[in-house]
């Protein structure tokens, strides 16, 4: 089904949030998702296995001007990378990366122009002198129905469920306004 | 006191004092005291209709004798075509709530981008009744509903139909004739994606699109009536009826969630303030206009009745306290100098309600000071973390901006009583009792302050960069961004504890609904309330006297 792009990054953080991610990764996701779906909407696919994997911290160490992100899912670790390249690292390398696309759009919602290689499983990527990524052509993707389910199944586990008294009182109103 | 100049994206470089300080200005209270302006976006709305010499032409009226069936309204403006295609059903008087958990509504809405042929037409109509229920396309750009006002249509109807015209005290008790219940933009359910139209002249602005659609609704309202009831309505009265709206929850979270939209509408306002504070003097015409103004004020205060006894009480300080400011005002006060910034110093010896209203009411006489502010209320960035910033400065800001925030006791009842969270049911945002409700562990992260608090302690010891601190605390990401936006945009946060049982999320809709321009609110509670848009607002045909309708009283 065709979905505007803030359907769509809408969609991302609060799935995130309902997977357990941490705020921040979600905002960050919720935006590299727009990115994603306005380039290549195919490759939304992602995140129904992003947020399947479990989002334990990384090991994060830094060599000279390298940083290397070791373990944990690429929600945790593909911000942690963008973030060590704003604070002045040439390379990250992410060992064991499993959605490289996700990396390439929170570099470019970032505003980073970097290049990228890959070492067997592992991702480097490198900042580069060229102009920052354009933004991209706004307009709706499609999204298949089973991603958009499987993200709106993430994002129940944030709902809470409804009883009489907070169907009466939650929102502050009546339920009839026949006046 | 010291007049720096500074100049804004206006572009025109304007004296002025000094803003009132974030620490003042953000506190709910005070956003909860917010007036409309005359850089409200239905005023801005308005004036570029009039700039623009917009007409409106109905293009379609297929509307039975009782008053269901549909109509289309086109306008041309910046270039583009735009057109409102409403829908007027049948709805049965149990079914009529203007809760987000209603399923049906007796009018229903779509501003489209263009002419819309007959197939386009005729996919709206079917849609638009079910709202949230149905799918669009990015071709409707604003999806909406109202309900009528059913006792002020009804008697409408019955004193058109009776060859009179409506009861003024009727009319002016209640201001519209429907009230709109949602107002959806930017993607919901389908609809274009505001990037669509964020660079089309005249729709830059904030919620552009979604006030010309609200101000073609109240047109509509005006012409169902009077179809309805089967004779013309008096012009003034049909200028006194403007366009109803009933807000919950749902809009609260909208300010935690922008911050640098919140920044943006705010620093335009106190810029607004500043810049006609700094007016060293004012001459005889502008005494004028300030006498007239302050006149109206009290008229509309008059007008202003709600049956909520916290508001009616601060309405009848707002009573008691005007004529004391409307005292200040002497000959010798005004033609002194700088007369309104020494207004604007000594209403604080009064409640933040006046404080408030005098604020409002002296930025309107002074639209080429500030009227250019319109064009800086929009932004297009989103907050940004910086990774390199040291834990040490972060701290800092902590210890400069939050203090606040760190200094709440959050193991205390009092500071985290509630709770907020999106009910499973038709993912409505609610407000619940951390001790005796179920949820809690599912909470909205609308606990800013809290978050704050939680970092710093996190924060305290920590060394090296931001980035290495986040590679050790992911959980605080957020906030160190908010933290970081704060300190470069003064007005970006509200600067209370919303989890707090002293919160009232009433304060935060009315802070947002002033920006749109509502007038008259009338809370339901806490957290819910009914507003004027656009009574006294020009008519469609009246656009070349568009732009003195603040604060409207009834000229009926």
């Amino acid at each position: 089904m065709m979905r505007s792009l803030n359907e769509i990054s809408g969609m991302v953080l609060k799935a995130a949030r309902g997977a357990g991610v941490p705020l921040g990764h979600c905002e960050d996701l919720a935006a590299a998702a727009g990115y994603i779906a306005a380039t290549d909407p195919e490759a939304l696919g992602i995140f129904g296995a992003v947020f399947g994997a479990s989002h334990g911290i990384p090991t994060c160490t830094s060599q000279g001007d390298t940083t290397t992100i070791s373990s944990g899912s690429v929600a945790i670790a593909g911000p942690l990378a963008v973030d060590a390249i704003g604070a002045g690292a040439r390379d990250v390398r992410l060992c064991n990366v499993s959605a490289p696309t996700l990396v390439f759009a929170l570099f470019a919602v970032r505003g980073f122009a970097v290049s990228h290689r890959f070492e067997g499983v592992d991702l480097i990527v490198t900042t580069t002198s060229d102009a920052a990524p354009p933004a991209p052509v706004v307009g709706p993707a499609v999204v298949s129905d089973q991603l958009w389910q499987t993200l709106a199944d993430f994002a129940a586990k944030t709902y809470v469920p409804a009883s009489e008294a907070s169907r009466m009182a939650g929102a502050g109103a009546g339920l009839t306004d026949n006046d | 006191m010291t007049r720096p100049k500074t100049q804004m994206k206006d572009g025109v470089i304007h004296p002025q004092v000094p803003l009132r300080p974030a620490e003042t200005v953000m506190r709910l209270r005070r956003m909860g005291a917010s007036f409309p302006h005359r850089l409200s976006f239905l005023r801005i709305l308005t004036r570029i209709l009039a700039h623009e010499n917009v007409t409106v032409q109905r293009t379609h009226w297929q509307i039975s004798a009782d008053g269901y069936g549909h109509a289309v309204y086109q306008v041309l403006l910046g270039g583009f075509d735009y057109a409102l295609i409403a829908v007027s059903t049948d709805l049965p008087a149990d079914q009529r709530t203007d809760r987000v958990i209603a399923t049906a509504w007796d009018t229903s809405y779509v501003l489209y981008d263009g002419v819309p042929s007959a197939a386009e037409i005729a996919r709206v109509v079917a849609a638009a009744p079910l709202q949230e229920a149905a799918r669009f396309t990015a071709r409707d750009l604003i999806l909406s509903r109202a309900n009528k006002s059913v006792r002020l249509f009804d008697h409408v109807v019955t004193a058109l139909r009776e060859g009179r015209q409506p009861d003024p005290d009727l009319v002016r008790q209640t201001g519209y004739l429907m009230r709109t219940t949602a107002v959806y933009g930017n993607g919901k359910f389908g609809i274009a994606d505001r990037g669509i139209i964020s660079d089309r002249p005249y729709l830059a602005g904030p919620f552009m699109a979604e006030m010309l659609t609200v101000w073609l609704i109240r047109g509509f309202t005006h012409d169902l009536v009077e179809h309805v009831g089967g004779a013309p309505l008096d012009r003034d009265i049909k200028r006194s009826l403007g366009i109803g709206n009933a807000t919950g929850l749902g809009m609260a979270p909208f300010l935690v969630n922008h911050p640098l939209l919140l920044d943006a509408w705010m620093q335009a306002r106190e810029t607004a303030i500043a810049r006609v504070r700094a007016v060293p003097a004012l001459d005889p015409a502008l005494i004028a206009r300030i006498y007239e103004l302050a006149a109206r004020a009290a008229a509309h205060l008059g007008e202003w009745t709600v049956a909520d006894p916290v508001a009616a009480s601060r309405i009848a300080v707002l009573r008691r306290e005007w004529p004391q400011i409307t005292s200040m005002m002497t000959p010798e006060m005004m033609t002194g100098v700088q007369p309104i910034d020494r207004l604007i110093t000594a209403s604080a010896a009064f409640s933040v309600d006046t404080q408030e209203l005098l604020a409002a009411m002296l930025m309107e006489p002074f639209g080429d000071l500030i009227d250019g502010l319109g064009d800086c209320m929009a932004t297009p960035y989103a907050p940004r973390l910086d990774p390199a910033m040291g834990c040490d400065a972060l701290a800092r800001l902590i210890d400069q901006d939050w203090g606040r925030a760190v200094n709440t006791d959050f193991d205390a009842p009092q500071n985290c009583s509630r709770f907020w969270y999106v009910s499973e049911e038709k993912l409505e945002p609610r407000l619940g009792d951390r001790y005796s409700e179920a949820g809690a562990e599912l909470e909205s992260p609308l606990d800013v302050a809290r978050q704050v608090k939680a970092l710093a302690v996190d924060l305290s010891g920590s060394s090296g960069s931001v980035s290495t601190f986040l590679q050790n605390y992911p959980v605080h990401r957020a906030t160190v961004r908010r933290v970081q936006t704060l300190h470069r945009h003064k007005y970006s946060e509200i600067r209370d504890n919303l989890i707090g049982s002293d919160c009232l999320p009433i304060d935060m809709l009315r802070c947002k609904l002033s920006f749109f321009g509502a007038a008259k609110f009338d809370p339901k509670s806490d957290r819910w309330t009914r507003i004027t848009l656009a009574q006294g607002a020009p008519l469609a045909d009246e656009l070349d006297n568009a732009d003195d309708w603040w604060l409207p009283v009834s000229g009926i």
